[in-house]
């Protein structure tokens, strides 16, 4: 049934009379090939689908403005919104808030552009029934006729081959996501994304014809992240391992192919799995199955790695194909992962403070390790529902003033981990180089703590052990990414 | 008290703690060496690091 099709918000109630076709009739902007990739996306959930005809899309104007609006046969300035919902909304509920809240899954703009008329999309991967594993989310709150509502996914555009192609779209996605998500970073709009790589360009910038890694890096660097880059073929073995760990960070970042960029921003594990032990330490990075990605080229939320197939959404391309990643770090991020991995395992292993002499209960092999990046806001404010194992602990690190940034490996036997639980960890100055010895901030084992109680009040490194008895496991840091 | 006096993070800190090294010198030695240990893998990473930033400057995606 379609309520008021000719009125500025019609609404689809998917029935035996109407469904997706109906989106056809009443969008001339939707082509079969975006209606191809909204049934993929959504077809396990939407059961009512408001229009908003004549929608103003800050994202496309900025597009129309800078490129179609110059050509002679231009296509119209506005677009259409498409609102999902889980539940049959009546005409009349359209201001009741708290029910349009309950069962909306999200929007998606619809451009008057060809081949591509998917523009931004924001949908929740909760809702949509194929999404499984942690990811990194953001909020937008819109309104809908003037209701406010609020949505909370990974922003997804497609590229419109002009403007934008698979490098600025994926960019798009990434920096949208900083900007939905943190104040500090502002909104970047399409054609801004090439303007921020303007001065690395040889020739024309429009019509687009990519960008390369280090453009993309450029662009991230331009509104002040840090960006690092890894390529398969220069870091070898470790390269899968430390997109983990960035992604496991709460950093989204680029994943390119040899002609093909996406976003990726989310990773699935099985914590089942076994594992073959003969190393010190086992990464947890090894329970993991693969990512969550964005492809411009297809729909939200796909998986890329082992097991795709099984939620129904596999990506395109395989994880062995990523040539590179761009880690778009905050810009005071200074020590990279590999390089507090590598410090961090030769302090565990020292005569001094390493597990062999100071940790009876952690001398088992292997010892599961989870490297990842925090704020020491975020830190503490996570101790008092993890409980840290030990009074002592939760006080020592409750007290300690930290920097903006830290690196934490926390540290499990292969049983705990499963379970999602750890018994000790270390930290580490992230706003530091990896040579100075104040970086070191605390080594938490279940029978003694030390901490570097000198470089805690910016003064010279001091390492005070404090004895503990009694200790318990606690659950691992859960922080950036959710679980869907 | 000034921001310049002996800091405790915890009101019992003398009592239940020790001082792992010392003297800064012990523990600046116990740091030289750890990291000399070390050094060959962080020139390997920074190495890698460099060598993915020329990399990126060729691989063009559109």
């Amino acid at each position: 049934m379609i309520e008021g099709g000719h009125s500025a918000l019609p609404i689809i109630h998917f029935d035996a009379e109407h469904d997706w076709p109906a989106l056809l009739q009443l969008t001339s902007y939707l082509d079969e090939v975006g209606l191809d990739r909204l049934k993929r996306t959504l077809a396990k959930c939407v059961r009512c689908v408001a229009v908003e005809l004549h929608y103003i899309d800050k994202d496309y104007r900025d597009t129309f403005s800078t490129y179609h609006s110059k050509r002679f046969t231009t296509p119209p300035a506005r677009c259409v919104r498409l609102h999902f919902f889980d539940a049959a909304i009546q005409r009349d509920e359209f201001r009741d808030g708290e029910k349009l809240q309950r069962h909306y899954i999200g929007y998606a703009v619809i451009r008057p552009t060809r081949p591509n008329c998917l523009g931004r999309t924001l949908v929740a991967p909760d809702k949509l029934g194929y999404v499984s594993g942690s990811i990194c989310t953001c909020d937008e709150m819109l309104s809908i006729q003037g209701v406010p509502l609020r949505i909370r996914g990974f922003p997804f555009i497609s590229q419109d081959a002009d403007v934008t192609v698979c490098a600025q779209s994926a960019l798009w996605m990434l920096l949208r996501y900083f900007s939905d998500r943190y104040p500090m970073y502002r909104e970047i709009y399409p054609s801004q994304i090439t303007d921020l790589t303007r001065d690395y360009s040889i020739g024309r910038v429009f019509p687009s014809s990519g960008l390369t890694d280090w453009q993309m890096a450029e662009a991230c660097r331009q509104i002040g992240l840090g960006p690092l880059i890894y390529a398969r073929r220069k870091v070898g073995a470790d390269f899968d391992h430390l997109l983990y760990t960035y992604v496991e960070s709460g950093i989204p970042t680029l994943l390119s192919t040899d002609n093909h960029v996406v976003a990726c921003f989310g990773h699935y594990s099985d914590y089942s799995k076994s594992l073959g032990a003969t190393a010190d330490f086992l990464p947890s990075s090894l329970f993991n199955d693969g990512f969550i990605i964005n492809d411009d080229n297809d729909i939200p939320y796909q998986r890329l790695g082992e097991n795709a197939g099984a939620t129904g959404a596999p990506a395109a391309i395989k994880l062995t194909d990523v040539e590179s990643f761009t880690a778009p770090l905050p810009a005071r991020v200074f020590l990279p992962a590999e390089d507090f991995e590598a410090v961090a395992s030769a302090l565990l292993l020292t005569d001094e403070f390493g597990i062999k002499n100071c940790s009876p209960a952690l001398n088992v092999k292997p010892v599961v390790t989870r490297t990842f990046l925090t704020t020491g806001r975020s830190f503490k404010r996570h101790l008092d529902a993890r409980g840290m194992g030990h009074p002592r602990v939760f006080e020592l690190y409750r007290n300690m003033p930290l920097p903006h940034f830290i690196w934490v490996r926390e540290l499990s036997t292969l049983d705990l981990y499963r379970a999602h639980r750890v018994l000790g960890e270390i930290i580490w100055d992230a706003t530091r180089n990896v040579a100075e010895s104040g970086g070191w901030l605390a080594l938490h084992y279940p029978e003694r703590l030390f901490v570097d109680t000198g470089s805690a009040f910016n003064r010279r490194p001091k390492v005070t052990d404090f004895p503990l008895d009694k200790s318990t496991d606690y659950p691992v840091m859960v922080h950036n990414l959710g679980a869907i | 008290m000034s921001e310049t006096a002996e800091l405790v993070l915890v009101p019992e800190q003398e009592k239940v703690s020790e001082t792992k090294f010392k003297t800064a010198s012990e523990f600046d030695a116990f740091w030289q060496r750890l990291l000399r240990g070390v050094k060959p893998q962080l020139d390997t990473l920074a190495a890698a690091r460099r060598a993915s930033e020329e990399d990126a400057k060729r691989r063009h995606i559109g």
